[in-house]
């Protein structure tokens, strides 16, 4: 009788140890492990990259940064994977990453980490879509490192008008600066207040002589469920225009391959230097009332296979007219080219859009005040001299997704 | 000029073809015709290059091929700088600024545009429709057109192709007499050389071009076989 009694202590005695010996080894690994994501988010933060969250769970690290770094998104995502990789711990792992802009959540997916024949590690994209913002709130609920708000960027942008001249001189060129000041709020507030500033000029229209402000908005973007994107600008626009615009965009689709977008905006004149009633253009401020209502609807078509984006917007832009416009995008890796047709009564243009990413292809690190060239160099042929213009606001949805559609993500990673 | 012009481009022809002695590599490019397009001298041909290609080129066209005045019945000699793109694998795009002595520096804008509505297969010839010219006030070499291209590799590396179209004319502007009617055009291609005959509505031509890498194409035409032309492309891809 005592025998068994001694047998069955011993066994519940083993019992305790074994379970006391397994619940050290799991607090181990979690040590281990938070440390691995502690390492690897002072990696980002060295790299430069803002609003840095990391968690892990099971098999999968989930990280979200924002970029301000490297002058295209994929190549962030491709140093975050190489990141990833010189960690030990997380060889085995899967990557789930959220890009951000602005603070706002923007493309996601995950990064698969397989072995290949020789035995090098190969990054893997798959899944890549757009953000759910409520989704990424609730997985990253700690306060992000290295935040990105209220940080100052000043960005400078070349701007190249060319127009068709006399025998003698058939191409005139104005060649000017934009400088940027960009002033990042809170999540998805942004203030930019941008100049241009002559350098060479031949086609010699008085009021472009001066040193005079393109774009001086207040932005807010807010992200709604169901790939929806509420944005809205005030401030002085381009063409001499001031006041409020506000955009809708709403992605459609199993791989959001549709996209609807509405504007609306209420302005009135602004100008400097004046122009209105004077001889001519001298320094100082001019304004009407708001005056003018604008809208535009559109709706785009993303084909993956060519990295194409199709687009028919039906607009009123300025001085009344009624504009139906084609366009169709390609990109070329960072390289953009579009074309569009627009037709408004009876008179049509045409042409070509570049957009050439500029010099260097990597910022210097960010901290409180950053400089750095804009991502993109742009240039607008047109082909026939009838122009409907309307104004930029210098805020689009294109913009806040660094042009980067998800289903692009795969084919230049 | 036009002799220091032709005497320059003789000495490019000279120094592709020896240093192709040892390049063995078929051109993955099409070659580029005169206009800018894809094609033989004017003719252009159901081919597209690869996608994202890009070819940008210049050509000289002599005077019995250029586009006449209507009204007084004389041309210039042309020079032509050309751009191309592959926009998408079935749609060629090209831009080409033609210039003589009575037009500025720029040169005159066309616009040429094409899509291959068929590849070529082993027993199926490609098949495309292209218009030229079909915008701007003075059109150059207008032409709405139909072509079909088929080659076949005759097992010693040669390489013969044969290209049929039709062109339409569709602007009451349009002064050329190329590429309207029926037009077509054989061509031999042996590693780095390609050697054609071709009709193109008006006069028949011929052209010995050479390739340097992938990269690089020098032509030598003779057109209305008595006129000596020439061009020269650079291709890349995005």
């Amino acid at each position: 009788m005592h025998y068994t009694f001694i047998t069955f202590l011993l066994m519940v005695l083993s019992l305790q140890i074994a379970t006391g010996q397994t619940e050290f080894r799991t607090r181990s690994d979690e040590a281990v492990l938070q440390a691995s994501v502690d390492s690897l988010e002072r990696k980002l933060l060295a790299e430069g990259f803002q609003n840095i969250a990391a968690t892990v769970n099971t098999d999968v690290l989930y990280v979200t940064f924002e970029n301000r770094r490297y002058r295209d998104e994929v190549a962030a995502v491709r140093r975050l994977s190489e990141l990833v990789a010189a960690q030990p711990n997380f060889r085995a792992y899967t990557v789930d990453f959220t890009l951000q802009n602005r603070s706002i959540p923007t493309v996601t997916g995950q990064i698969q980490q397989e072995y290949s024949s020789d035995g090098g590690l190969l990054s893997v994209p798959s899944d890549i879509r757009f953000a759910d913002y409520k989704t990424w709130k609730k997985r990253f609920a700690q306060e992000p490192q290295n935040k990105g708000n209220w940080r100052i960027e000043f960005e400078f942008e070349p701007q190249l008008l060319l127009a068709l001249g006399a025998a003698r001189d058939p191409i005139l060129h104005q060649i000017n600066l934009l400088p940027s000041t960009n002033l990042y709020l809170w999540r998805g507030g942004h203030v930019r207040i941008q100049g241009i500033i002559p350098i060479s000029d031949e086609l010699k229209n008085p009021e472009d002589q001066f040193w005079r402000p393109r774009l001086l908005t207040l932005s807010q973007y807010i992200p709604l469920p169901r790939q929806i994107m509420l944005s809205a600008t005030v401030g002085y626009f381009t063409e001499r225009r001031y006041g409020g615009a506000v955009q809708l965009s709403k992605f459609f689709g199993k791989k959001s391959q549709f996209l609807l977008q509405a504007n609306a905006a209420y302005t009135g004149f602004a100008s400097f230097p004046q122009v209105i009633d004077v001889d001519t253009p001298t320094r100082g401020w001019q304004f009407s009332a708001f005056n003018y209502f604008n809208y535009s609807i559109a709706a785009e078509y993303i084909i993956p296979k060519w990295n194409m984006r199709t687009r028919l917007a039906y607009q009123k832009t300025l001085l009344n007219k009624q504009v139906i416009r084609a366009e169709v995008w390609r990109q070329f890796d960072e390289l953009q080219l579009g074309f569009f047709l627009y037709r408004f009564d009876d008179e049509e243009n045409y042409g070509f859009q570049l957009n050439v990413p500029l010099f260097p292809k990597r910022y210097p690190k960010p901290k409180r005040i950053h400089f750095k060239t804009s991502r993109f160099f742009n240039y607008t042929y047109h082909t026939t001299q009838s122009y409907a213009t309307n104004f930029s606001t210098g805020e689009d949805l294109w913009q806040l997704y660094e042009t980067l559609h998800p289903s692009f993500f795969h084919s230049r990673f | 000029m036009y002799q220091k012009t032709i005497f320059v481009l003789c000495l490019i022809l000279i120094y592709v073809s020896t240093s192709n002695a040892q390049d063995t590599h078929f051109s993955q490019y099409t070659s580029s015709g005169m206009l800018g397009q894809t094609g033989l001298v004017l003719v252009p041909t159901a081919q597209l290059s690869t996608d994202r290609a890009i070819a940008v080129g210049w050509s000289y066209i002599p005077l019995p091929s250029t586009v006449r005045d209507i009204s007084t019945n004389i041309g210039e000699p042309e020079f032509a700088r050309s751009a191309r793109i592959n926009f998408l694998p079935f749609v060629e795009l090209s831009i080409r600024f033609t210039k003589t002595k009575e037009i500025n520096e720029l040169g005159d804008r066309s616009i040429f545009a094409r899509i291959q509505l068929l590849r070529e297969t082993d027993k199926r010839p490609a098949f495309a429709i292209g218009a030229h010219d079909i915008v701007g006030q003075v059109p150059h070499y207008h032409s709405f057109y139909a072509v079909t291209t088929k080659h076949f590799d005759m097992n010693n590396g040669m390489i013969v192709g044969g290209h049929l179209g039709y062109g339409l004319k569709t602007r009451d502007n349009a002064r050329n007499e190329q590429l309207l009617g029926l037009f077509g055009a054989t061509t031999l291609r042996y590693r780095f050389v390609e050697a054609g005959l071709e009709y193109d509505g008006a006069n028949t031509n011929a052209a010995l071009k050479l390739f340097w890498k992938n990269r690089i194409s020098v032509s030598a035409n003779l057109l209305g076989l008595k006129h000596i032309g020439c061009s020269a492309h650079a291709y890349f891809v995005l």
